[in-house]
C-alpha cells in the first residue's frame, strides 16, 4: 500500500476529503522528521516508537579479502514495534 | 534532546502543526495507525512518503536450547515487522556523520595503533555535533566574519573562536578546558551575555537574542567552514592564547547560560539604541579586562587546573574518554569521578558538566595494556550492574 492508498483508506474511513487527510499526514510525517533529527522518541500504544539511534564506529572485516574496514559511525532511524502489534503479526 | 514524545504529545504537535484542533488531529492519527496495522495484519506492505516502509518478513522456524535446562524447544516460524525509513529521511538524520566514509585499514597497523586511528575521526566528530547540539555557542558564530577566521589575533578572540579551540583540542592537548576556580567572580553578571562579543563587530545587539534561537541549515554550514579556518588558524600560532581564551568564554557562556538566563532575554528584548552606546562601551572595558586575563593565564596556566567536559547528545562518556585519554574503555573513570552527578552511564543527561581526573590518578595509561584491560574490566562490573 503506498501513500497515496493510505490516505484514501483514512479518508474513506474518516470522511473526511484527500487534502485534509494529505496534510495530515505529511503534518505527521514532518514532526516525527524535526523530532527525530532532535533524537527525541515518539511513542505511539499499540503500534510501535519510532526511535533515533547512535551506532558506534566499529571494524568489520570483509570475509573474501580479509581487509578490515573502519565504518563510520551512524545516526538511524528505528522502529520498534509495540507487542500488542508484534503477537498480531505473528 | 532524547525526550519520549507520548500519544497525547503527538496529537498535540500535528494539530499545531496543522492549525486543526485536537479531535481532528486524534481521530486522523488513530486512524493512521490502525489503518497501518490492519493492512500489515492483511499481509499488505505500507509506504508512507517522507517516513519509510513497514513491510512483513518471514522468520524460519528454528530450535532453541535453553541455556539453565538443556532443554530443546523450536520458536515456530512467524512473520516479523521491519521499518526501512525513507532514503531521503535517513540522510538527514545522519547529517552529523555525513562526511565519514568507509575507510580500509591497512595490514600493518596494529591494535595499538587502532586506538590512535580511532581517536582520528572521532575528534572530527566533534566538529559537527557541536553545532548540531549547543545552540549556545553557534547562534553567536553565524555572525562571525569570516576575516576574522584569517586573522584571529589572540586577546580579542571571543566566544565564537571557542569552536576552533574546541577542534583543536582533541588532537592537542588533553587538557585545555581548563576552568580555574576564581575566574567566574570577577565578571558582572550582564556583562557576560555581551562580552564575548568581538569587539570590532557592528552589531552586538542581535546576538542575545539570537542565543536562544535555532540555527538555520545554511547558518550551520557556514558556521563549519568558519570553524574550519579557525581550526586551521589555531593550528598556525595561537594555541596557548586559544585554550584561554576557550576557557573564558566557556565560563561566560556558562554563565549566561544557568545564572542570568533570563537577564540575558530581557537584555534581548529591551536592546534598544540608547542601550547600545552604554553596551558598546562596556563591552569594550569588558572584552580588554578579558584579554588581560587571558594573557595573564596563558603566561602561568593554573596548578590547580581542572578539566571538565559537557555532556550531549554526541559527547557521551566514551567519546570523552578518547578525547581526554586516548582509548575509550576509560569512560569508567570519569564515571567513577562523577558518580555522584551520574546516575545511570547508559544515559547521562545532555548539558551535565563532568569532571575529568587527571590521567594519573587511576594510572590511565592508553599505551599500557594492564591499564586498559583493567578498565575493561571494571565497565563490565558497571554494565552487569546497569544492564
Amino acid at each position: 500500500m503506498d501513500n497515496k492508498e493510505l490516505v484514501n483508506r483514512i479518508s474513506s474511513k474518516l470522511g473526511r476529503n484527500k487534502t485534509d487527510v494529505k496534510k495530515l499526514l505529511d503534518a505527521f510525517v514532518a514532526v516525527v522528521r524535526t523530532r527525530s533529527s532532535e533524537l527525541d522518541s515518539i511513542a505511539v500504544p499499540g503500534f510501535g516508537t519510532f526511535e533515533t539511534r547512535k551506532r558506534a564506529e566499529r571494524i568489520t572485516v570483509m570475509p573474501g579479502t580479509g581487509k578490515r574496514l573502519l565504518v563510520p559511525p551512524r545516526v538511524v532511524l528505528s522502529f520498534k514495534v509495540s507487542n500488542v502489534l508484534k503477537n498480531k503479526l505473528k | 534532546m532524547n525526550a519520549k514524545i507520548t500519544f497525547p504529545d503527538l496529537v498535540d504537535l500535528v494539530a499545531e502543526s496543522t492549525r486543526s484542533n485536537r479531535r481532528v488531529s486524534e481521530l486522523f492519527l488513530k486512524e493512521l495507525f490502525a489503518t497501518i496495522s490492519q493492512a500489515l495484519i492483511d499481509g499488505d506492505n505500507v509506504t508512507v512518503k517522507g517516513l519509510g516502509t513497514f513491510r512483513l518478513a518471514r522468520v524460519a522456524a528454528r530450535d532453541i536450547v535453553s541455556v539453565n535446562t538443556g532443554e530443546r524447544t523450536q520458536v515456530p516460524s512467524h512473520n516479523k515487522l521491519v521499518f526501512e525509513p525513507d532514503k531521503k529521511l535517513a540522510a538527514e538524520l545522519n547529517q552529523p556523520f555525513a562526511q565519514f566514509e568507509t575507510i580500509e585499514l591497512d595490514d600493518d597497523i596494529t591494535d595499538e595503533m587502532l586506538g590512535a586511528e580511532e581517536q582520528q575521526p572521532q575528534a572530527d566528530v566533534l566538529t559537527e555535533p557541536e553545532e548540531n547540539a549547543e545552540t549556545d555557542v553557534e547562534a553567536p558564530a553565524v555572525d562571525l566574519p569570516s576575516a576574522e577566521a584569517a586573522v584571529a589575533p589572540p586577546p580579542f578572540r571571543p566566544a565564537p573562536v571557542m569552536m576552533s579551540a574546541q577542534h583543536a583540542e582533541p588532537e592537542h592537548e588533553p587538557e585545555p578546558v581548563v576552568v580555574p576556580e576564581p575566574e567566574p567572580e570577577p565578571e558582572p553578571e550582564p556583562d557576560p551575555v555581551v562580552e564575548p562579543e568581538p569587539e570590532p563587530e557592528p552589531e552586538p545587539e542581535p546576538e542575545p537574542i539570537m542565543v536562544q534561537e535555532p540555527e538555520s541549515a545554511p547558518a550551520q554550514a557556514d558556521v563549519y567552514e568558519t570553524a574550519q579556518n579557525l581550526r586551521r588558524a589555531t593550528f598556525k600560532g595561537f594555541l596557548m592564547g586559544a585554550a584561554s581564551m576557550l576557557v573564558l568564554s566557556l565560563l561566560v557562556w556558562w554563565l549566561a547560560g544557568t545564572r542570568s538566563g533570563q537577564n540575558s532575554d530581557a537584555l534581548a528584548a529591551g536592546a534598544d539604541t540608547v542601550a547600545q552606546q552604554q553596551e558598546e562601551v562596556d563591552l569594550t572595558a569588558a572584552s580588554l579586562e578579558t584579554s588581560e586575563k587571558a594573557e595573564a593565564q596563558a603566561a602561568t596556566p593554573a596548578p590547580v587546573a581542572q578539566v571538565t567536559d559537557t555532556v550531549s547528545p554526541t559527547n557521551y562518556l566514551t567519546k570523552m574518554a578518547v578525547k581526554h585519554y586516548g582509548r575509550q574503555e576509560f569512560w569508567v573513570y570519569i564515571y567513577e569521578e562523577n558518580k555522584d552527578r551520574i546516575d545511570n552511564p547508559n544515559a547521562v543527561p545532555p548539558g551535565t558538566v563532568l569532571v575529568i581526573p587527571p590521567a594519573g590518578k587511576y594510572g590511565i595509561d592508553a599505551t599500557d595494556k594492564q591499564s586498559v584491560d583493567q578498565a575493561k574490566k571494571k565497565s563490565f562490573e558497571l554494565f552487569s550492574r546497569f544492564n
